[in-house]
């Protein structure tokens, strides 16, 4: 049976009969995604931009209830500035920049998380998740009038994979009945509890953290908070050993508790009960309404390999961290950008498949990253041990006296996006003195010139980078756009590229990191780091 | 007895934030160098204090652990092993608060490299804010050697200069 899992927002791609499913034999796909979710649509829209066809399968027909991932970082809005949704995105978010931490009831200190001038895009903003897929899936339905060759597939659930020699082999059933697909190439967006993993027999290691926490939002009817993400360390409403609140659009307000973990769900989800949380929190005179409520734990863990022949995972499916510092939805949607520009020129015949190894090397360094950030976040919010416990309050203390503490503090460290460090992708490093902040590896520092920001001259595709200075002659055949910059020591491009050098040339690749840099390279300095960047050496 | 030590314990846990405050603004270079002095670097002495402490508090709660406390690496980073001292500084403070005069006369067992010995609580735990004075004393030189102005480490006690970041250690005095 086909049954929905859970309730819908937005009913946006109805089932309907395809013709494959009356094909005599299986009908191959170049790429066959499953799941619809921000992940798996981010990488439909990606790749039907550079006008690889893509089929989108999900055993649901749209977005599913409840604001859920909520907290969308500025890269993920970067890369969705290069698919061309951020502009609503933005518009309807609540955008943040502010953080307050608090110990039973004292504030220990703020922070600002961008406390830099000259970014197009805020640090974050808090989005509801179906209304980000919402977006996401207008802008595949512009892309497809326009000729993207993206097909939606609702109520379309993947029962059975084989892995070809050449392909994929993939059994779907619809309200219809099940019929048969082939892809020379699967990506696996189908979330945490992977279907497609399962049904490969494919492990997911790590830690399972005891805790639960109960999500609960709430319109306010008499009441507001500033816009500003508010964390408690053990207040003294007792309501949840920590407390987090953070504003959504729409007057809605989503307020986290951490409740323990030998909990009784149903009894918890009970509007009573949730309620005597809130009021104790509120104080019994604010009027609220519940919106939407959910009891979630978690683990932190990772698939060993993205890559399995020609089914890539990506998102939840291949990672799972604590909520805490947004690194959920944030590090599946680099992952999509991470993946979609390398499968596209496997499948045009420019590169290897040996690239899409570099997907699998990279984005399982971020994750790491990201697992050990959202470790140590969940340790420190939920301490295990009498010493660890201690150790939180005595940090805790330290902090609000004294601001060289305040880097202990650790509230959930909120995601910024991974640097590729020991990528086999990345070229030179050659110019002395230029900023660590993008050096190889690095996604690309934002930063204002003269005909608009930096991030929405680069697009996305191979880019030479000329600051103060030409791409040597014949540089323009090597396939690459080439923008030229003019930039002052003083100006943020300056400060983020030179450093204290007068000019410099990089080769940044179409996801926006930076593979090389030189001073001054020759023609074939830059055809070398172009030909490693592709995967070719 | 009791009340001065519980009153060391603070101060103790007072000059301990007040000298990471300004270890914790050195770079890397200023910690890591050399300078004339028992041990040489500011990280290497602050460990040997925390890790001392560590020794103490084991044996004044008669922990059993002994000189195993020793055996550990040195926190590179200063803000944390700032964090660590805070911790230990607040256990130590925890410790005392519990003191009672009956305490103070028991010996308690302390592990030493040629054996087994015991001492009289009451005067381990002056050897331990001896302890701590005595190399805070060096740190504060170590800093003016590094060239940078090294905090005051002794307005604690008195109504007279008590700097303001003291006070909440004596209101919480007060309150318990």
């Amino acid at each position: 049976m086909l049954d929905d899992r859970y309730p819908l927002e937005y009913r946006l791609y109805p089932y309907a009969r395809s013709t494959d499913q009356d094909a005599a034999t299986p009908v191959r796909h170049p790429v066959v995604i499953m799941g619809g979710g921000p992940v798996g649509l981010a990488c439909a829209l990606d790749l039907g931009l550079k006008n690889v066809p893509v089929v989108l399968l999900d055993d649901h027909e749209g977005p599913g209830q409840g604001s859920r991932a909520l907290c969308f970082a500025k890269r993920t809005l970067e890369i969705a500035t290069r698919l061309g949704c951020a502009g609503p995105m933005v518009a309807r978010g609540v955008v943040w920049n502010l953080g307050k931490v608090f110990h039973e009831d004292r504030k220990v200190y703020e922070f600002n998380l961008l406390p830099e001038d000259g970014h197009e895009l805020p640090a974050f903003i808090n989005l509801q998740q179906p209304e980000f897929e919402r977006f996401v899936i207008d802008r595949i339905r512009a892309a497809q009038s326009a000729g993207a060759p993206i097909t939606l597939r609702g109520k379309n659930r993947v029962e059975a994979v084989q892995q070809l020699p050449d392909g994929v082999a993939l059994e779907v059933l619809t309200p219809e009945g099940p019929y048969k697909l082939e892809a020379d190439w699967v990506i696996g967006c189908d979330g945490a509890g992977s279907p497609l993993r399962k049904m490969m027999g494919l492990g997911f290691e790590g830690r399972v953290f005891e805790d639960s926490f109960l999500i609960a939002d709430i319109r306010m009817k008499n009441e507001s908070f500033p816009t500003e993400r508010w964390f408690w360390f053990e207040p003294s409403h007792k309501a949840g050993a920590s407390t987090l609140l953070h504003k959504q659009p729409d007057g809605v307000w989503r307020v986290d508790f951490q409740i323990g973990w030998d909990v009784d769900r149903t009894e918890e989800l009970k509007e009573p009960n949730v309620r005597k949380r809130l009021d104790a929190m509120l104080g019994a005179d604010v009027d609220y309404d519940l919106v939407w409520t959910s009891i979630y734990t978690f683990q932190c863990r990772r698939m060993t390999d993205f890559r399995h022949g020609r089914v890539l995972f990506a998102g939840d499916s291949a990672h799972q961290v604590s909520p805490f510092g947004a690194r959920g939805a944030n590090s599946g949607i680099q992952d999509a950008d991470n993946l979609c520009w390398k499968l596209a020129a496997v499948i045009a015949g420019e590169a290897p498949e040996a690239l899409l190894d570099s997907y699998s090397f990279e984005r399982q360094a971020a994750a790491d990253e990201n697992i050990l950030n959202s470790t140590r976040s969940t340790d420190f919010i939920t301490p295990k041990s009498e010493v660890s416990h201690m150790f939180r309050n005595a940090v805790l203390d330290l902090a609000e006296h004294h601001a060289f503490a305040r880097p202990l503090v650790n509230s959930g460290r909120l995601s910024t996006p991974a640097t590729h460090d020991d990528s086999p992708l990345n070229g030179p490093d050659a110019v002395t003195g230029a900023p660590e902040r993008t050096r190889p590896g690095s996604p690309c520092a934002d930063a204002p010139g003269e005909e608009g920001y930096l991030l929405r001259r680069l697009g996305g595709m191979f880019t030479l980078l000329a600051l103060n200075c030409a791409v040597p002659s014949g540089a323009d055949a090597l396939g690459c756009a080439v923008v030229d910059m003019a930039c002052s020591p003083e100006g943020a491009l300056g400060q983020r590229y030179l450093g204290t050098r007068g000019q410099a040339i990089y080769l940044i690749r179409p996801d926006q990191h930076v593979a090389a840099r030189w001073e001054a390279p020759t023609l074939s300095d830059i055809s070398e780091a172009l030909e490693r960047a592709k995967g070719k050496v | 007895m009791q009340q001065h030590l519980r009153q060391m314990a603070r101060n103790n846990a007072w000059a301990n934030e007040t000298l990471f405050g300004a270890v914790c603004a050195l770079s890397d270079t200023a910690l890591l160098t050399q300078r004339p002095s028992f041990f040489g670097t500011l990280p290497r002495l602050l460990n040997h204090i925390y890790e001392i402490d560590l020794y103490y508090l084991d044996a004044a709660q008669q922990g059993g652990l002994g000189r195993s406390v020793l055996e550990r690496t040195d926190v590179a980073d200063m803000v944390e092993l700032a964090g660590l001292q805070a911790m230990q500084d607040r256990a130590l403070i925890d410790f005392c608060d519990g003191l009672t005069a009956q305490m103070l006369a028991t010996h308690v067992p302390t592990e030493r490299p040629d054996g087994m010995t015991s001492e009289a609580l009451g005067r381990l735990l002056l050897h331990v804010f001896q302890h701590q004075v005595h190399h805070r004393g060096q740190a504060h030189g170590m800093l003016s050697q590094a060239g940078v102005n090294p905090p005051q480490l002794d307005d604690f006690f008195l109504d007279y200069g008590r700097v303001p970041s003291a006070e909440r250690y004596w209101e919480e005095m007060h309150d318990a």
